[in-house]
C-alpha cells in the first residue's frame, strides 16, 4: 500500500500528525503491507532538496512541491492529482482543518473520489479499506468501506501518538506550473501565532462579562505562555478577530493544554478542541457540560480564580 | 443573475441546516443589489419534509425544488446528484451557494466535490461579506485569512457566521405560504445512494476518556502545580 499525506507546513505537530497516522493503520489492520509513505507540502522555496529534517522513522520521505505561480485550493488540487495518478497512491491523508478539507473535496470531484472528513480510524481489513468518522455533532460513529481508490481522508489531529523513533527521511522536489483560478489577497492577520500551532491555548467565553476583563486573561496567558482564542460569541460581540474564533466553524485546535475559562461546552465548541491532550476547564456551574469533557475542572468564579491563579503560577516561575 | 441555493432539512430539528440559512441571507442580499433571481433546491428522502422548505420563500427565494429521492450516504453520490441537477436544469447559473456543513452527516465538503466535478471555483468557509460597489468581496480562510473577489461562475459556500441572520417581515411569512414547492421525483434514476463507498455500520462513538478531576478554589495551588507539570511534561 502506497500512502500519501499532504501538509501545508513541515512543522512538528504534522509529522507527528502523519505518523500517528499511520501507526493506528498498522495497529488496527489485519492485512496490510506498507510500501511506501510520501509527505506532500508545498513550498515557496525554489532550493529545497538539500532540506534536512528529522521525522518519525515511519515516514520515508518527503516531497516538496513547488510553483511559481503560487499556491491556492485548486492548483494544489490538481497538483495532487497528477502525483496521484504518477506515483500509484492509494490513499491520500489530510489533516483536519478548514484549508485542507477545501482542497480535499475539490481533488475528490476532480478524480471522482469521496473526501471523507471527520475521520478518526482507518484500517484494512481482508485487503478492503475502512474508515470511520464522527457524525451528527459527534453523537454517531459511521463505519465505511471505501471502495474507489486513491482513497482521500481528512484525518483528526491529536488521535494516535507517533512513531517514537526518529531519521532522516529522503527529500525530493517536484516543480509544477498551474495557474490558480481563484485569486485571494493575503489579509493581515491580526494574531502573531496561529492557533493550530499554540501548544497552550486559552479559550474564553461568555462568563467574561466586560471587554476590559480580557486583560486577567491575558496575565495567566503570558506566565503559561499561552495564546487565547475564545468562542463564537465573543467573535459576534466583536471582542476578538474571527481568526481566534475556536470550534467547529472557527479554528479546530491541537494544543498539548486547553484552558476553557467561561465555556459551557455547547457540541459545536467541543469539536473544535476535543483533539487536545488536556483540557482544564474553569466554570462555576458544575452541572456545566464542559465538565464531562475536561480532565481538570475548577469549580468557582473566574474573577476570583483567574487572578489568583496566576498570582500563585507567578510565585512559582517568577514574573 | 440567477443564483441557485442548496438547502438541506435537518430532519431531527425540523428545520434548515443553519449555514443554509445563511447562505439563503447571503442570497438575498445579491439579490438586493443585482436583482437576481434565487432559485433554492433540497433534495430530501420524503415529501413530508417539503413544508420546512418553504422558510426559502419566506427568505427571498423565487422557486423552490424539491427532488425526493432515498438519502444519498456517500458525499460524492450528493455532489453528483447536485451535478446532475445543475447540469440539466440550471445549466444558466451564475452563483451556486451553500451553507458550509450540515448538522447532520458534517461531512463539510460537497460543496468543494461539486465544484472539482464542475471544473469551476469553489470558495469554502466565507466568513465575512463586503458589497463594494459592482463587486462582491468575501473574507475566508485559507492557511491564513485571504480576501477574494466573487466572479460569477464560481461556488461558494459560507459559515454560519458569515452574515448576521436576517430577521424577515411578516408580510413575507404570509406570502411564503401561499407559494408552492415544486416536487420532482425520480429525477435520479441510476443507483446514486452511495458512490465509491459502503456505509457499513452506524455507532456510539467511544468518547475520548478524561481525568475530570474537580477542584475549588481553595485548592488553586494544587491545580496549579498540576498545569505546569502538564506543560512541561
Amino acid at each position: 500500500m502506497k500512502i500519501a499525506f499532504f501538509v501545508e507546513n513541515l512543522g512538528q505537530k504534522n509529522l507527528n500528525w502523519a505518523s500517528g497516522v499511520i501507526r493506528c493503520l498498522q495497529e488496527k489492520s489485519n492485512d496490510i503491507n506498507i510500501d511506501k509513505t510520501t509527505l506532500f507540502v508545498i513550498s515557496r522555496e525554489t532550493n529545497t532538496e538539500s532540506l534536512q529534517l528529522e521525522s518519525p522513522k515511519n515516514l520515508n520521505e518527503i516531497v516538496t512541491m513547488y510553483n511559481p505561480n503560487g499556491w491556492g485550493p485548486t492548483s494544489i488540487a490538481i497538483a495532487l492529482e497528477k502525483i496521484l495518478s504518477n506515483e500509484g497512491f492509494d490513499v491520500i491523508f489530510f489533516p483536519e482543518g478548514k484549508s485542507y478539507t477545501w482542497i480535499a473535496g475539490i481533488l475528490g470531484g476532480r478524480i471522482k473520489s469521496n473526501a471523507f472528513t471527520e475521520v478518526v480510524s482507518v484500517w484494512v481489513e481482508e485487503k478492503r479499506l475502512y474508515i470511520e468518522r464522527l457524525a451528527y455533532e459527534n453523537t454517531i460513529l459511521q463505519k465505511y468501506e471505501i471502495t474507489k481508490r486513491p482513497a482521500i481522508i481528512v484525518f483528526k489531529k491529536g488521535l494516535y501518538d507517533p512513531e517514537e523513533e526518529t531519521h532522516q527521511p529522503s527529500v525530493r522536489k517536484e516543480d509544477f506550473d498551474i495557474k490558480e483560478k481563484l485569486i485571494m489577497e493575503d489579509l493581515p492577520s491580526k494574531s502573531q501565532v496561529k492557533l493550530e500551532d499554540a501548544e497552550i491555548i486559552i479559550g474564553v467565553g461568555n462568563g467574561l462579562r466586560n471587554k476590559e476583563d480580557i486583560k486577567i486573561i491575558e496575565e495567566l496567558a503570558r506566565l503559561l505562555g499561552a495564546e487565547i482564542g475564545c468562542s463564537r460569541p465573543l467573535i459576534e460581540k466583536g471582542w476578538f478577530p474571527k481568526d481566534r474564533q475556536i470550534g467547529h466553524s472557527g479554528v479546530r485546535i491541537s494544543p498539548k493544554i486547553y484552558i476553557a475559562i467561561g465555556i459551557s461546552g455547547a457540541p459545536y465548541h467541543m469539536s473544535g478542541v476535543e483533539a487536545s491532550r488536556y483540557i482544564i476547564a474553569v466554570n462555576s456551574d458544575k452541572y456545566s457540560p464542559i465538565t464531562k469533557k475536561s480532565d481538570i475542572i475548577i469549580i468557582g468564579d473566574l474573577y476570583e480564580v483567574v487572578p489568583k491563579l496566576s498570582e500563585i503560577i507567578k510565585e512559582k516561575i517568577g514574573s | 443573475m440567477k443564483i441557485l441555493v442548496f438547502i438541506k432539512v435537518i430532519k431531527k430539528d425540523e428545520e434548515i441546516n443553519e449555514s443554509d440559512i445563511t447562505a439563503l441571507d447571503f442570497s438575498y442580499k445579491l439579490k438586493e443589489k443585482y436583482d437576481a433571481t434565487i432559485h433554492a433546491i433540497s433534495i430530501i428522502d420524503s415529501e413530508d419534509y417539503t413544508s420546512y422548505l418553504k422558510e426559502a420563500y419566506v427568505r427571498g427565494a423565487d422557486s423552490v425544488e424539491a427532488f425526493v429521492q432515498k438519502e444519498a450516504e456517500t458525499p460524492l453520490a450528493s455532489a453528483m446528484r447536485i451535478k446532475k441537477i445543475i447540469v440539466e436544469k440550471h445549466p444558466d447559473w451564475d452563483y451556486i451557494i451553500f451553507g458550509e456543513v450540515t448538522s447532520d452527516t458534517s461531512f463539510g465538503v460537497v460543496p468543494q466535490l461539486v465544484g472539482g466535478l464542475l471544473g469551476v471555483p469553489v470558495v469554502h468557509g466565507v466568513l465575512g461579506v463586503e458589497f463594494q460597489d459592482e463587486r462582491v468581496v468575501v473574507e475566508t480562510d485559507f492557511f491564513g485569512t485571504k480576501k477574494c473577489v466573487l466572479d460569477k461562475k464560481t461556488i461558494v459556500s459560507l459559515s454560519r457566521d458569515a452574515l448576521k441572520t436576517r430577521i424577515p417581515g411578516l408580510k413575507e411569512k404570509i406570502e411564503a405560504k401561499k407559494k408552492k414547492i415544486m416536487i420532482i421525483e425520480d429525477f435520479f434514476s441510476e443507483d446514486t445512494y452511495e458512490v465509491g463507498a459502503r456505509l457499513k455500520k452506524i455507532s456510539k462513538p467511544r468518547p475520548r476518556e478524561r481525568m475530570q478531576r474537580m477542584y475549588t478554589t481553595e485548592e488553586l495551588r494544587q491545580v496549579s502545580e498540576e498545569i505546569l507539570k502538564l506543560a512541561r511534561g
